[in-house]
């Protein structure tokens, strides 16, 4: 024990004597944190494409002018916005639902006496109720209400330009969902901590063992009395012990920028559990190479296509297909889909832990093949 | 004496080279064994299979006369390592390598001590990677000898190392063997195993050619000196002197009678009209062992 203990003490100090381990492991993921929550933490989720979903409730049959103007308005909203619909819908069904189901972003409730928009428009008289606006927190049903209040300010205008005093009040109705309460920070911190895995299990793993072999360091301590095992236990418990260190820093982060659920035992849990197949996924690549030339090239690509195609910063579901199969196939893509999962305390799905224990499994085979083969014959 | 090391038909083959051919050699208990040879010849894969790095295809050791399957950890405790290349987290000073490798046995010497006695102190905050050659091999060497062990690997010691630098660390190795501890070392330099080997394996092509003392093998040579000279005239010099050979441009001829062989060499110069250069008498070494031998020089 005191051997490993040794041995251990040595690898975490020749790690933290390396500046750039130092600053990809402990410094950079908690940077990123911090960036992403300043930077985007106070917008709603990003979308890359406008779409708009709206649901028409008319409680009366539009007729006259003012079926003419509304007509005109919408048909002008859909020839400007292609990739958005606008359907009417049956009076009858129950609008908050339709909300709450996510079946529409945005509906719109006429009341049953927006005809008397006719008469006010030649009289004065008569009056109209409010026009309903029911949307759910949500960015994207935001988006759409506030484009549509646009369009009624616009109708207003219209009215108004024709020298009638009329004003079609709209009022909003905002629809809690499940998924109401949105909060980039809560979205962003599963992705830090996957990117901190990663940085540890892609980089630092495979990149020191490498060169432990390489640079024959491995040989020389196995001419010592330490068996291989203990060689590799104290590998693995500097590596992580850094990746503590590193999960401490964003955790503190996290703490303090109000991130709620962090210290929940199940996510805690999963981390350790993915943790596992990071370090699998990372002995992988190890298995493959005996140069540090090479798996430094390797390293790099595999932990940008492994970050950057997982959804850890932004959403991956509308990538083109050509790159679409490495998400698929990405342990990193479940993994920050599981953490988030918990975070929001749902339930895991099968694939999250399926698909990382099988990375895992292929990793702890091939690992322990070539490491046997290195240990037996140097 | 007491045999400590013992290896009978050792072989070590990878697919279709035969690295180490059936070699079989002894170590006595406090002396140091020298295992010369050209680059390839099966050295430092004899010596790192006795280091239990590499298991051999076939043959058999003996450790403190007991045979052994596997070198053991209990072996390793006993054992100092040297290995060809200085493998060291360059990031660590003297100091830390030094205590880092101490931590792995269970008996070691004081780091103080053994930085006092490889002239270490100065350089005992030093990182690694900021080391002389020199200064690195004292490193390596002190760290060989962390854990007291009863026999010491050194896999060519001095190579690339300048005169002073390797005659300091040959003290070094020598006051090792005062101390009782059994050496056993590689190296491609005759002068090296010359001044520091009690007995000398000399490998090529992974066997053992030749075996014994300095004296033994020499005297294996049926000569007692070498006249070696340099001249211009180079095409008919076999013709003058057909015993001749040619070494690095240098000229050299084994002789039992040196005053008969330097009155030719003065006779033909005269009559063909030769310039003779830098002439002068050696005693036979085993660069001329190697060369007997195996017909190449140990350099080549």
């Amino acid at each position: 024990m005191n051997k490993i203990i040794n041995l251990t003490k040595t690898l975490t100090k020749n790690l933290f004597r390396q500046p750039e381990i130092v600053f990809f492991t402990l410094i950079f993921p908690a940077a990123m944190l911090m960036f992403f929550i300043y930077v985007f933490g106070g917008l709603y989720e990003g979308e890359s494409n406008i779409q708009v979903n709206v649901g028409v409730v008319y409680q009366e049959e539009l007729n006259g002018f003012t079926e003419q103007i509304f007509d005109n308005v919408f048909s002008g909203f859909k020839e400007n916005m292609k990739n958005s619909k606008i359907d009417v819908l049956d009076p009858k069904e129950n609008i908050e639902q339709i909300i709450r189901n996510e079946d529409y972003d945005l509906v719109i409730e006429f009341p049953s006496n927006i005809n008397n928009l006719n008469l006010k428009m030649m009289t004065g008289l008569s009056s109209i109720d409010e026009i309903k606006f029911y949307h759910s927190p949500k960015s994207q049903s935001i988006l759409s209400r506030d484009i549509m209040s646009s369009v009624f300010e616009q109708i207003n205008l219209m009215i108004n330009s024709k020298g009638e005093e009329i004003d079609l009040v709209t009022n909003y109705k905002n629809i809690n969902t499940e998924n109401d309460d949105f909060n980039y920070n809560q979205f962003i911190f599963p992705g830090i901590i996957v990117m901190a895995i990663f940085t540890a299990s892609i980089f630092n793993l495979p990149i020191s063992y490498v060169s432990d072999i390489e640079t024959k360091i491995i040989k020389r301590i196995k001419s010592t009395p330490i068996k291989g095992y203990q060689y590799f236990l104290s590998l693995l418990i500097s590596n992580l012990f850094i990746l503590f260190l590193a999960f401490i820093i964003i955790y503190f982060v996290g703490y303090f920028n109000g991130i709620e659920n962090i210290f929940n035992i199940n996510f805690m849990m999963l981390i350790i559990y993915y943790l596992i197949c990071g370090i699998s996924f990372g002995l992988l690549i190890a298995s493959f190479f005996k140069k540090m030339a090479s798996v430094s090239v390797f390293s790099n690509i595999i932990y940008f296509l492994t970050i950057f195609l997982s959804g850890l910063y932004f959403p991956v579901k509308d990538v083109p297909w050509v790159i679409r199969w490495f998400v698929y196939f990405n342990p990193g893509t479940y993994m920050v889909d599981g953490l988030r999962n918990v975070l929001d305390n749902n339930l895991v799905n099968f694939n999250q832990i399926f698909i990382p224990l099988i990375w895992t499994i292929l990793g702890i085979t091939f690992f322990s093949v070539s490491y046997r083969r290195l240990i037996k014959d140097e | 004496m007491e045999k400590i090391i013992e290896i009978k038909n050792l072989k070590k083959y990878y697919k279709n080279v035969k690295a180490v051919d059936d070699v079989s050699l002894t170590v006595e208990k406090g002396n140091i064994v020298a295992i010369l040879g050209p680059n390839g010849a099966g050295k430092t894969t004899t010596v790192e299979t006795l280091e239990g790095l590499r298991e051999a295809t076939a043959g058999d050791i003996y450790y403190f006369n007991k045979k052994v399957k596997k070198i053991d950890q209990e072996i390793k405790e006993k054992i100092g390592v040297q290995l060809q290349s200085n493998s060291f987290f360059e990031n660590l000073t003297v100091k830390e390598i030094i205590k880092a490798f101490a931590g792995l046995y269970k008996k070691s010497v004081p780091v103080s001590s053994l930085l006092e006695r490889f002239k270490l102190e100065e350089k005992k905050n030093s990182k690694i990677k900021n080391l002389s050659g020199g200064q690195l091999q004292r490193v390596a060497l002190a760290v060989s000898v962390v854990n007291d062990p009863e026999i010491v690997f050194l896999d060519e010691p001095t190579t690339g190392l300048d005169p002073q630098a390797r005659r300091n660390l040959w003290e070094e190795i020598e006051k090792l063997k005062d101390e009782g501890k059994t050496i056993i070392l590689t190296t491609h330099y005759m002068e090296e195993a010359e001044k520091l080997a009690d007995k000398i394996y000399i490998f090529d092509m992974g066997k053992v050619i030749a075996e014994g003392t300095l004296d033994s093998l020499i005297n294996s040579l049926d000569m007692s000196s070498v006249i070696q000279f340099e001249t211009e005239e180079k095409n008919n010099l076999k013709e003058y002197f057909p015993e001749v050979i040619i070494i690095d441009n240098k000229y050299e001829i084994e002789t039992n009678n040196v005053e008969k062989n330097l009155i030719k060499i003065m006779e033909i110069s005269k009559e063909k009209d030769l310039r003779i250069n830098n002439i002068f008498i050696r005693k036979p070494n085993l660069e001329d062992v190697f060369l007997h031998l195996t017909g190449r020089s140990l350099r080549e």
